[in-house]
């Protein structure tokens, strides 16, 4: 295989030394393994790496194949056999033969083209349409109209000590509305995270309640 | 971009479709424009954390994640990833070219700490950045960050210490050992415990095995929990079942986040319980120390 004895596969090779001196998964070896993690994925060596003609989906790809690839040689560091090939030719022949073919076949099954986000026009790519099914409502909507409607009395009920304006209901629909904790403390007048605890700790509380009456599976 | 620039390594995750199509199903149940994207980002950078994590052998429970529970992700801005015995860590998404990492202020409590992970333009790749321990305010600059390296060393000092999550409690989520007072204690002992309590109170306690001794105490630990973000919190011993009075010497320490000791007592000739109350803020840690003579056991505790 290429890249035998060069200077980074010397590093590499004493890098995987290190790691198989340790115990797996502890402390040192966790370094390690960080150390060869970055070498691999930064070497100029690695298969694809600059391919630039590569379609957006096989870039995806490529990525859920070195994902995978990894987590495996997280494992499997000891099947590593210095004397028969380079660190690269031992990678990119793992790569190729194996985690990229099972990449595609894991994909195989999946008709429904993936949309990718736009970070940059906060949209959606591959023209998806912004939710799956139009016609329902939102979770969050739903959600939204059962807080408000407070069948039990629940989300009124419970507030914040002294303070019965700051209830659950009051501050969720305001949150869910787009009001700043900061806003919100000043109109209740309770401190920032006195607020925003109550309401995290109160949603947990509430969560199966409003899965249920929502019916979220 | 982070101090100590020579010993901090960025970890940059590949993210692959599995990645962004869990994001796509997450996203897509959201309809407002600014909860699709941040629904999106959350998803991928608990993608890229857990991918970390399982990469250096750590165990995560995306199901036990308020990130994976439908009401919590859509109710409030959650990207944490349940790290197995060790807590849950918020996993920051931070724009390209971005200075800063958000923490909304309604994650600020029971995390044991905050990771930042930079999305690169294409989101084909995520970079974990460094982390911290707590936050306090809605914005953090970047160069605050600690290394990656200190996000091992802090993960790891957890996992050899496991700590007991009393907020847990609350939802009956609790340790193995940490039994009911009643269950634990002798009638006579269980007696002096209860003669103090008020209603609405959440205790357990735990025997603990003092090998010099060759026999058990108990240590007990309660609370009560308010809307507020700081409560009240005991830690108490008593004798084990056979026993009138502590053994003599036995000491009791409770020791703050940096290890030192804010409080402390021994216990003379004829002594029934020992017991310290103080307050607690939210996700603070604290240790309890018990120890007799040249020996100690230490129990971590985060409220």
């Amino acid at each position: 295989m290429n890249g035998q004895n060069t200077d980074q596969d010397r590093r590499l090779k004493r890098l995987i030394e290190e790691i198989k001196k340790h115990p797996p998964q502890s402390k040192k070896w966790q370094k390690a393994f960080a150390k060869l993690f970055k070498e691999i994925s930064e070497s100029p060596q690695l298969f694809r790496q600059h391919s630039s003609q590569l379609a957006p989906h096989d870039r995806y790809v490529f990525n859920e194949a070195k994902q995978d690839f990894f987590l495996y040689i997280s494992e499997h560091i000891h099947s590593y056999d210095p004397q028969r090939c380079s660190v690269m030719g031992w990678v990119n022949m793992l790569l190729e033969r194996r985690f990229i073919k099972r990449a595609y076949a894991k994909l195989k099954p999946d008709i429904i083209p993936i949309a990718y986000y736009d970070l940059d026009r906060a949209s959606w790519l591959n023209g998806a349409s912004d939710r799956e099914e139009e016609e329902e409502l939102s979770l969050m909507e739903m959600m939204k109209q059962y807080i408000d409607l407070d069948p039990q009395g629940v989300f009124r009920s419970t507030h914040i000590k002294n303070c019965p304006e700051a209830n659950y209901q009051s501050i969720a629909l305001q949150y869910l509305a787009g009001k700043s904790w900061q806003a919100m403390s000043e109109d209740f007048q309770v401190k920032l995270s006195t607020l925003s605890s109550f309401y995290c700790r109160q949603t947990r509380r509430f969560a199966e309640t409003i899965r249920q009456a929502c019916q979220i599976y | 971009m982070i101090e100590n620039q020579a010993d901090s390594v960025i970890f940059t995750v590949p993210l692959g479709v599995s990645a962004h199509r869990q994001a796509q199903h997450f996203s897509k149940q959201q309809t407002a424009p600014q909860k699709i994207k941040q629904v999106y980002l959350n998803t991928l950078a608990i993608y890229a954390v857990e991918f970390y994590l399982r990469c250096l052998g750590f165990e995560t429970d995306l199901a036990a994640s308020d990130s994976w529970n439908p009401v919590m992700r859509t109710l409030m801005n959650v990207a944490d990833l349940e790290v197995r015995n060790l807590g849950r860590l918020e996993c920051c998404p931070v724009l390209p070219d971005s200075q800063i990492v958000r923490v909304a202020p309604e994650v600020w409590l029971d995390r044991i700490g905050y990771v930042a992970v930079q999305m690169t333009e294409t989101m084909t790749e995520a970079s974990l950045l460094g982390f911290v321990q707590r936050v306090a305010a809605e914005e953090l600059p970047l160069t605050k960050l600690r290394s990656l390296d200190s996000l091992l060393d802090y993960l790891n000092q957890l996992r050899n210490k496991p700590v007991v999550n009393l907020s847990q409690w609350l939802h009956n989520i609790v340790e193995e050992g940490w039994e009911e007072v009643k269950v634990l204690l002798a009638p006579q002992h269980a007696q002096l415990a209860f003669n103090s309590r008020s209603s609405g109170i959440i205790e357990r306690g735990k025997r603990v095995y003092l090998e010099n001794l060759g026999a058990h105490i108990s240590l007990l630990v309660g609370f009560k929990p308010t809307e507020e973000s700081e409560m009240d919190i005991w830690v108490e011993v008593y004798p084990s079942e056979a026993e009138t009075y502590l053994p003599k010497n036995l000491q009791l320490n409770v020791l703050d986040s940096e290890g030192i000791s804010v409080m402390e007592a021994v216990a003379r000739n004829a002594n029934k319980n020992i017991q310290f109350e103080f307050k607690g803020e939210l996700g603070e840690r604290f240790d309890v120390k018990v120890g007799l003579e040249d020996f100690s056991i230490t129990q971590g505790f985060i409220v």
